[in-house]
């Protein structure tokens, strides 16, 4: 899905000229794709390990740079200013070395970069500590103004806080900068992988680039959200290789809906908003 | 010579460099406070006349039944990028008062100061009022009178002579009714960074940390505060107590700086940690704002947050602040005679040099070096003592938080006493050997673990040498 949009950067410059930024991990998928989708050759991974030797073994490229160390320590050193794609794709909710990764790189990205940011959203269990719980996390004056009570973060109310807690400490960054820059939101999605999970993004601007950012037409992907518009929440449906085959089958043959008694309609459905992502299913001999 | 030949400087100040100078040293949120100080000072006054409160804010018994002094009365605040209105029905301002005191730049020495108001220079409201915008509008209804008045800052300025505000003032004398009785202050034509600042969700939150922190007390009697709709909350200090463990808690203690002028309690303790924090020494795991350190309260009015520095003690007395006490905090509540609190004018500073914070300070370094001790020891029974705990780490994870109003009174901070040392009955060893001779012993013996490897061959060594 992120890929799609990424694509479209190409309205700012070639996409080769860009340079990925990840914490790819030992499986390093999102690197494997942009390489492979947009062609991007330059990378980096930042790692929070002792050793880079199973990073370097796992990398599917010579050219991902591999830096040991946390995001605090690592992200400054690497080139955020230049052309760059970043995703921090973090298990941890939002807390305070989270929102410091984020003033760094709201105050250093340089417009035409593109920043994506991935964290934990559920709530914690005990219901009556989630509010604790996130002033603990970012302190009581990164609370939002409409969360006064737990039951504010309830289901999609944590991720819904902290796509605003992130919004607010980039702008923050943004306000601290000399310049004209400015953060366009493009990504708002709530999805279940484990455990609930929201990545939340978009990309910097200043006017020079405003002509470039109407022609790369990032509305016009359903995927994306701009500021101010519901979340995408994803709720992929699991499937079985053959249920996906039949399903776009019948998508391709213009049925709808597609005809498998045991799936709700609301799977179906979800399928027909995913399918295009859905991981491709090898076909049977 | 005549003395009407000799030259002289006319030394009157210009009205645009008093306005600089008056709104240059504070900033917009300790502004909006102010304004809203007004109406609390004006809640504090119907609950004073009314009776209905011996003293707002006071410490209540546990098993009385709450008093709500301030249960009717609310301030509605509006903030946006056009405009800043505040909206109370706490009063109003009596004509008379407007008139002689409540807008001139100053108070009159012979007006007397109320006994715990928080005003007291005569400069909060217009400072702040001047610190926002260009337009701005009073209108109040007190019980006999009601007045408007509308200041044009920029047509203000023009005329250096003038230094009047007029009022449109209608029916002196009349009888309002406790209902329609309040102030509203509102101001618009925004000074551009106000305008942008606003504008900021950010500083919405800030605002409110800032308004529930500071009327904390006047909250939890009642007194409902809306900030764009959304109601404030009481949201009272708490501090970790349990029977064997409570803090320092000193109440009502007259101060004899400035002639019992001003009572103190003081209240020293620690808060129980997030479960993510208690696990790591990382820092950058902490909560983004720290709320270890003093507090200091005068009159309702939070003049010290969060204090970690040599102003209440740390680096100086006892040592730096440093992440392990991050457990403590300090309250310290002053009441009585505004003139004789130890703020700056701006009251958003302490004064060092009064009298009255000398005594205090010594009072709160006491404190801090008892609950310095007491942490310390909390760090090194923690970790000799990692799985079953000391008496008092025990006491510590079973402690409940506790709201200030419901401790009970301990001139010292009641802890379980140090355990006893017991002589070690283990020792570690630690060396190091050469890589190539590890891995071939690691080999002889079949074992991956250098503590299992350095175990075999200690054993051996001492059942050949020294005997079982």
């Amino acid at each position: 899905m992120a890929v799609d949009v990424m694509r479209r950067l190409s309205s700012f410059r070639p996409l080769d000229e860009y340079r990925y930024i990840g914490l790819g991990g030992y499986e390093f998928i999102d690197f494997d794709l942009v390489h492979r989708a947009l062609g991007v050759n330059v990378m980096t991974s930042i790692e929070d390990a002792k050793s880079d030797k199973r990073f370097i073994f796992n990398r599917p490229f010579a050219d991902i740079t591999i830096e040991l160390g946390t995001t605090n320590d690592r992200l400054q050193d690497v080139a955020i200013g230049e052309p760059s794609i970043v995703w921090m794709d973090y298990c941890a909710p939002v807390r305070q070395d989270v929102l410091q990764d984020v003033l760094l790189l709201g105050q250093r990205m340089a417009a035409g970069n593109l920043l994506l940011i991935t964290v934990n959203a559920k709530p914690k269990e005990e219901e009556d500590e989630r509010l604790a719980d996130l002033e603990a996390r970012v302190g009581d004056e990164r609370i939002p103004m409409g969360v006064t009570d737990d039951k504010d973060l309830d289901g999609a109310g944590m991720a819904n806080a902290q796509r605003q807690i992130l919004a607010g400490e980039l702008d923050a960054a943004l306000r601290k900068r000399n310049d004209s820059t400015e953060f366009r939101q493009l990504f708002d999605i709530q999805y279940r992988d484990t455990t609930r999970m929201q990545t939340w993004g978009g990309l910097f601007i200043d006017p020079d680039r405003e002509p470039a950012f109407q022609a790369a037409d990032f509305k016009s992907l359903s995927q994306v959200r701009t500021e101010g518009e519901e979340a995408l929440v994803i709720n992929v449906p699991i499937l079985t290789a053959r249920e996906v085959l039949k399903l776009e089958y019948e998508m391709e043959h213009g049925k709808s809906p597609p005809e498998l008694d045991w799936l709700k309609a609301s799977e179906e459905r979800s399928f027909a908003d995913l399918h295009r992502w859905y991981p491709r299913v090898p076909a049977p001999m | 010579m005549e003395n009407g030949d000799q030259p002289v400087v006319d030394a009157r100040p210009t009205k645009r460099f008093f306005v600089r100078m008056l709104v240059r040293d504070i900033d917009l949120i300790p502004a909006v406070i102010d304004l809203i100080d007004n109406s609390v000072d004006g809640a504090k006054r119907m609950a004073s006349e009314a009776g209905t409160a011996d003293r707002p804010g006071a410490r209540k018994k546990a098993s009385a039944t709450k008093s709500k002094p301030f249960a009717k009365r609310r301030i509605k605040i509006k903030v946006s990028d056009s405009e800043l209105t505040i909206e109370d029905n706490c009063g109003g301002i009596e004509l008379e008062q407007a008139v002689n005191y409540a807008f001139r730049f100053g108070r009159p020495e012979a007006v007397r100061p109320i006994e715990g108001e928080v005003g007291q220079f005569g400069v909060g409201m217009k400072r702040a009022m001047f610190k926002l915008g260009g337009d701005i509008e009073v209108k109040s209804v007190a019980p006999t009178s009601r007045f408007e008045m509308k200041i044009d800052v920029d047509e203000w300025l023009a005329d250096e002579d003038d230094w009047t505000f007029p009022l449109t003032a209608e029916k002196v004398g009349e009888d309002n009714p406790a209902s329609a009785l309040g102030t509203t202050v509102h101001v618009t034509d925004l000074l551009p960074s106000v305008a942008a600042e606003f504008a900021e969700p950010t500083f919405l939150q800030r605002l409110r940390t800032a308004i529930q922190f500071s009327h904390q007390p006047a909250l939890a009697d009642g007194l409902a505060i809306s900030l764009n709709g959304h109601a404030m909350k009481s949201r009272p200090p708490m501090l970790l107590s349990t029977e064997g463990l409570s803090p320092r808690v000193v109440l009502d203690t007259k101060l004899a700086a400035n002639g019992d002028k001003v009572t103190m309690r003081l209240y020293s303790g620690f808060v129980a940690l997030s479960d993510e924090e208690a696990d790591t020494d990382d820092p950058n795991r902490f909560s983004g704002l720290s709320q270890a350190g003093w507090y200091v309260i005068c009159n309702g009015r939070l003049l010290v947050f969060a204090n970690k520095g040599r102003l209440t003690g740390w680096g100086a007395e006892v040592a730096d602040y440093h992440p392990q006490y991050r457990r403590f905090r300090g309250y310290v509540y002053l009441n009585g005679d505004s003139a004789a609190m130890p703020w700056n004018t701006a009251k958003t500073a302490v004064d060092e040099d009064s009298p009255i914070w000398r005594e205090v300070r010594n009072e709160m370094v006491d404190a801090l070096r008892e609950a310095r001790t007491v942490m310390n020891r909390i760090k090194t029974e923690g970790a000799s003592e990692p799985k079953n705990g000391t008496p008092l780490t025990r006491k510590l994870a079973s402690a409940r938080a506790t709201p200030l109003s419901e401790l009970t009174p301990n001139k010292v901070m009641v802890v379980p006493p140090r355990p006893k040392k017991k002589a070690p009955e283990k020792k570690t060893l630690s060396y190091d050997v050469p890589m190539s001779k590890f891995e071939e012993v690691a080999k002889y013996l079949g074992l991956v673990q250098p503590a299992a490897i350095g175990k075999r061959t200690f054993d051996y060594f001492y059942s050949r040498e020294i005997g079982d």
